[in-house]
């Protein structure tokens, strides 16, 4: 168990590519969030949404390749806007097209999906997780109000880790 | 253990306790701790578990989004746990993620497979896995230290040492309870052991504490001690027991010495009076004998001369029979006498000097008739080399030789009787001188010969009727010979003779010899011849002796082959001594014969006494000796035969010489004075001295012999002792006092003789006292008158003229008694060797018959008047005329040798002066009766003597 082979760990990031730690990253959030019941599309997938950003879709697809979360196969799926994001559980934005992520935040601001983006700004735009490299290390900035608004519940694990945490009371 | 042994049951079983308290607690605390020990680890590594399991699981995040300053802070948490050394916090890959404390960074390690938890020496070392939702993230490490363990531990010993210390404080504590139980009742039984063993007290009992094991022991050495109780009661009553019958038995046996206490007193008080009475015995004895000696003497006197008168054949048969007879109860009594004296140790050597040869010479003269008589050869066989000049009691020596030399005669019925005498060891003052008699008798049984030398014991009972004899001879012999420090014994073989020894110790004197070697004569050859080869040896060894040399012949013709060889070589033999009668030639032929040679030998026939007095004439012979040849006698011949002008003495022999011719050679005019009071004494000594030639001057006391010595001059003064007015003693004792006040006129000191009738010892030192020159004992023998006047009245010169030998017959040796005895022995060459016939025989020898006839009837009338006087005196009160008459009448008995009389006389003098006369009377009986018994005796002798005068008158 303990040497699952082919898994990337955040341990490891410095010799991982950068897209590859994200991956790894993104995937390691299904430890730590929960998501509500109600809302969900009715699918028997656990989709991670990836926008734009294609190393980071190639990474995922290969770092959860036969992985399940809460007994449900893990899929990854590629968004380009004209698809329902609803679907997604998680939803990745990788693009720099700030349009489309604004209108597809705007779209999924009540729906449980974990929202993750580039940047402290990303929050700014209504986004839940946010990478910042620091230090030639990937920091997590979450905006915890915002998850909770989406019915997420991120566990204090999570948070004790994040460079910061924005829950609206402390701001 | 040994030790453990040394100590007592109480400490024994306080170590015990102790012992196993201590062990149990020990394994209880040991057990105890390492329980706790596990418990303590598990919490421990629980403790640690679950640290890491929160420390894993908040670090997981960490690990997941490779945030390691978070798991820094996380690590850094275990700064509150003080015990924890060490944290980390690796990949999977083993890559250290996080570490507490930060410094000593460690790089990679290689992860152990799956969670462990290991302790070493001092720390728990523990690996944990950090999951997250099943997924493994990583591995916790946590290293603890163990010191709160240590800890624990020593916290852990110091609680079991305390509870050790207060349970074996409690154990302690506890066993004296236990002792209590246990070694209680065994003290209990030491100590009542050693009270037993102290003071023997087993009355002593144990109490008894409990019924268990101890109980029981308790119990037996209760009943042991009852048993040992039981038994010394037991022992008790029977020691009680012992000691009663100890007591008595010792009661007892005191008793039993008491009593032979007393047996032993009785048994010597007996002894004493058997040895007073054995005394008494030889007292009475002595007595006896002398008593009987004196009707015994009267009896062989008086048989004597009656053989001196005309008496038929047979008549002079009877008498000779009478005769022997009366001369060996002599013997006997005599042999009685001396054995007596012995046995009451009364009798004393009297140690004179003598010469040896001349001793021996005398015993055989004295006994070659009697060898002759039966034809036996006697001859002496003495060494020429031994000592003669000697000292000792001759008389005595010659007694034990007579009487061996004696008895072998009488033992010997044919052949020959040797006596030897040799020298067996010798120092300068003593010689030991061995004497052997040899004979060819009958000899004596081995199992006689033990009781040989014991009194009363004959060699065999037949021999005494055969021979006759006491046997007390040889007895008296061995107690001389033992007196003289030698001793006696006998060597025999049945039929084959005996041969007596005597060895005696007596001293030498110094001087030459007795016998002069005749230088004259050294070297001469002499022919012995005779027959008898220990004649030929008894000369030769003298001739020998004195370095003349001797050839022998056995016979009358080797004699003559002898010489005539001599003859034919021309070799001088200047001497033959040859015996007369040769078996085969006379030696009168030989003599004959001799007278051949160139030169004339002088020629010695020997010859029995009997023939020797038988003159012979023949040419060459100078002389001729009696056998046995006497040495003095052999050297005087031959001297005088080798003296350059022989003078020849035929036919005259040395025997045949009277030792004492009578009234020869003594001066004729000596003036005697005879101090006598009694009639019959006076008269004898009258008869006497006429014989002698003299004409003597009487007087009847001491008084009157005084005045005579004052007024006229003698030559010899014959005094009696026992006198009235003025006694023998105190006379001469005036006599001497005058003289040494010259009251004597000058005149040469007056020779006085005593004349005692008192045969006892002490009287010659009372005569020699009062100044006696010498003294006479009654009754007087003509013979010792002589030699009294020879040696007390002549001067020297007329001594030497005189032809005496000086001390010939010295007249201190005829002391009447046992000595005078012994001399008649000697003298007995041709008369009988008994006193009384002596006596008879001398005084009709001396004084003739007419003297004696005269004697004796004066006697015979006087007597009975005397003895009734006695008795008339008896009473009166002057004792001193009582004691003079018995002493005269005493004097008188002696005379005629009736020496019961003279003994009952002179008894009853001694008496006069004490006893109550009323005693007397037994004695007047006696005496009475004595005279009675030898009455009919004198008067057949009166009558004898007056025959006798007659017929020489008629003749």
């Amino acid at each position: 168990m303990f040497f699952l082979g082919g898994m990337a760990r955040a341990a490891d990031a410095p010799l991982l590519q950068e897209h590859a730690l994200k991956a790894l990253y993104l995937f390691n959030f299904t430890k730590y969030v929960e998501w509500p019941e109600r809302g969900q599309a009715d699918t028997n997938a656990f989709v991670i949404g990836v926008v734009g950003s294609p190393d980071v879709e190639a990474s995922l697809k290969e770092a959860t390749q036969g992985k399940q979360v809460g007994g449900r196969p893990v899929v990854i799926r590629r968004f380009e806007g004209e698809s329902d994001p609803r679907v997604c559980r998680i939803l990745y934005f990788g693009t720099s097209d700030r349009s489309l992520a604004e209108k597809m935040l705007e779209a999924l601001r009540t729906l449980p999906v974990l929202t993750v983006g580039e940047g402290e700004a990303f929050l700014d735009r209504g986004g839940m997780v946010g990478f910042v490299r620091k230090d030639k290390k990937i920091r997590l900035f979450i905006g915890l109000e915002t998850a909770r608004r989406a019915g997420l519940h991120v566990s204090a694990k999570l948070l004790a880790v994040a460079e910061e945490v924005r829950d609206g009371k402390s701001r | 253990m040994n030790r453990f042994g040394q100590h007592s049951i109480r400490g024994k079983q306080r170590f015990v306790i102790m012992l196993t308290t201590t062990a149990a607690l020990v394994l209880a605390c040991a057990a105890f701790m390492t329980y706790d020990a596990f418990t303590f680890r598990r919490s421990m590594s629980r403790q640690l578990e679950t640290l890491a399991e929160v420390l894993g699981a908040n670090s997981a995040a960490a690990l997941d989004f490779g945030d390691a300053g978070h798991a820094q802070e996380v690590l850094s948490a275990l700064r509150s746990q003080r015990d924890i050394l060490f944290g980390a916090i690796y990949s999977k890959e083993g890559e250290t993620f996080a570490q507490y404390p930060t410094a000593e960074r460690r790089g990679t390690i290689e992860l152990p497979p799956g969670e462990i938890e290991r302790f070493e020496r001092d720390r728990l070392i523990l690996f944990r896995r950090i999951e997250h939702r099943g997924e493994a993230l990583g591995v916790i490490c946590l290293e603890s230290s163990l010191a709160p363990l240590q800890e624990r531990f020593g916290q852990y010993g110091w609680i079991a040492g305390g509870v050790l210390a207060v349970a074996l404080l409690a154990a302690y504590l506890v066993s004296f309870r236990l002792e209590r139980l246990i070694s209680e009742p065994i003290l209990d039984v030491v100590r009542a052991t050693r009270a037993v063993s102290r003071d023997r007290d087993y009355s002593v009992r144990v109490a008894r504490a409990s019924d268990d094991e101890l109980g029981q022991l308790i119990d037996g050495f209760n009943a042991m001690l009852v048993q040992i109780q039981e038994r010394d009661a037991a022992l008790e009553k029977a020691r009680f027991e012992l000691e009663a019958r100890v007591t008595g038995r010792t009661r007892e046996l005191s008793a039993e010495v008491a009593d032979r206490r007393r047996a032993e007193e009785e048994a010597e008080r007996a002894k004493d009076a058997a040895e007073a009475a054995n005394r008494a015995k030889s007292e009475f004895l002595a007595v006896m004998s002398h008593e009987i000696r004196t009707p015994m003497n009267a009896i062989i006197g008086m048989t004597g001369l009656l053989l001196d008168t005309g008496l038929q054949a047979r008549q002079r048969e009877f008498v000779d029979a009478v005769r022997l007879s009366g001369e060996s109860l002599l013997e006997i009594i005599n042999g009685i006498l001396d054995f007596s004296k012995i046995e009451s140790s009364k009798l004393v050597l009297e140690p004179t000097d003598f010469d040896l040869r001349s001793l021996v010479d005398g015993v055989l003269e004295l006994l070659a008739p009697r060898a002759q008589d039966k034809g036996l050869e006697l001859a002496a066989v003495m060494n020429s080399q031994m000592p003669v000049a000697l000292r000792g009691d001759d008389g005595r020596l010659r007694q034990i030789l007579v009487n061996l030399v004696g008895n072998a005669i009488k033992f010997t019925q044919r052949g020959e009787v040797v006596l030897r005498a040799n020298c067996v060891a010798s120092t300068p003052t003593e010689a030991r001188i061995r004497f052997e008699v040899c004979d060819t008798g009958i000899g004596i049984a081995p199992e006689a010969q033990k009781h040989l030398f014991a009194p009363f014991v004959q060699a065999d009972s037949t021999t005494t009727r055969r021979f006759g004899g006491t046997g007390l001879g040889l007895a008296i012999s061995r107690r001389l010979a033992e007196l003289m420090g030698g001793d006696i014994g006998v060597e025999s073989t049945p039929g084959r003779g005996s041969t007596f020894w005597l060895e005696v110790v007596l001293a030498r004197r110094a001087g030459a010899a007795s016998m002069p070697v005749p230088g004259g004569l050294v070297g001469a050859r002499v022919l012995v011849v005779d027959h008898q080869p220990i004649t030929r040896e008894g000369i030769s060894t003298m001739l020998k002796g004195w370095g003349l040399d001797p050839i022998e012949a056995g016979s009358g013709e080797a004699a003559m082959g002898l010489l005539s060889e001599a003859i034919r070589v021309g070799r001088t033999i200047p001497f033959i001594i040859a015996e007369r009668h040769l078996p085969d030639l006379s030696g009168l032929a030989l003599a004959q014969r001799s007278q051949e040679l160139a030169k004339p030998p002088a020629i010695i026939l020997i010859a029995s006494v009997s023939e020797s007095l038988v003159a012979c004439q023949a040419p060459g012979v100078v002389a001729q000796l009696p056998k046995p040849v006497k040495q003095s006698s052999l050297l005087d011949t031959l001297l005088r035969a080798a003296s350059p002008s022989p003078d020849r003495v035929h036919g005259e022999s040395e025997f045949v010489r009277r030792p004492v011719p009578v009234g020869l050679a003594l001066p004729p005019n000596l003036r005697i004075l005879v101090a006598e009071d009694h009639d019959i004494n006076r008269r004898l000594a009258m008869l006497m001295l006429q014989k002698l030639g003299y004409r003597p001057h009487f007087v009847s006391d001491g008084r009157e012999a005084l005045e005579a010595w004052e007024k006229r001059p003698y030559d010899l003064i014959l005094m009696d002792c026992q006198m009235p007015v003025m006694d023998g003693y105190t006379a001469t004792r005036e006599i001497r006092r005058r003289e040494a006040e010259g009251g004597a006129n000058g005149r040469p000191r007056m020779p006085v003789v005593a004349l005692t009738a008192n045969a006892m010892r002490g009287d010659s030192e009372k005569c020699l006292a009062a100044g006696m020159d010498g003294y006479l004992s009654k009754p007087v023998r003509l013979e010792e008158l002589q030699a009294a006047i020879a040696r007390y009245a002549l001067r020297e010169e007329e001594l030497a003229d005189s032809g005496l030998p000086e001390g010939t017959t010295a007249p201190d040796a005829s002391v009447a008694g046992m000595a005078g005895e012994g001399k008649l022995a000697q003298r007995a060459g041709s008369a009988t060797p008994h006193p009384c016939r002596e006596t008879l025989e001398q005084l009709q020898k001396e004084l003739g018959a007419e003297a004696i006839a005269e004697l004796l009837a004066s006697f015979l009338v006087d007597t009975p008047p005397r003895l009734e006087d006695l008795r008339r005196l008896a009473v009166e009160p002057d004792r001193s005329v009582f004691a003079r008459a018995a002493h005269s009448l005493a004097g008188s008995c002696g005379i005629f040798g009736l020496n019961r009389m003279r003994e009952l006389g002179l008894s009853l003098e001694k008496q006069a002066e004490s006893s109550d006369p009323k005693g007397y009377e037994a004695a007047f009986a006696a005496l009475e009766k004595a005279f009675d018994e030898a009455r009919q005796d004198l008067e057949a002798c009166r009558a004898a003597a007056a025959r006798e005068v007659q017929a020489v008158g008629t003749v």
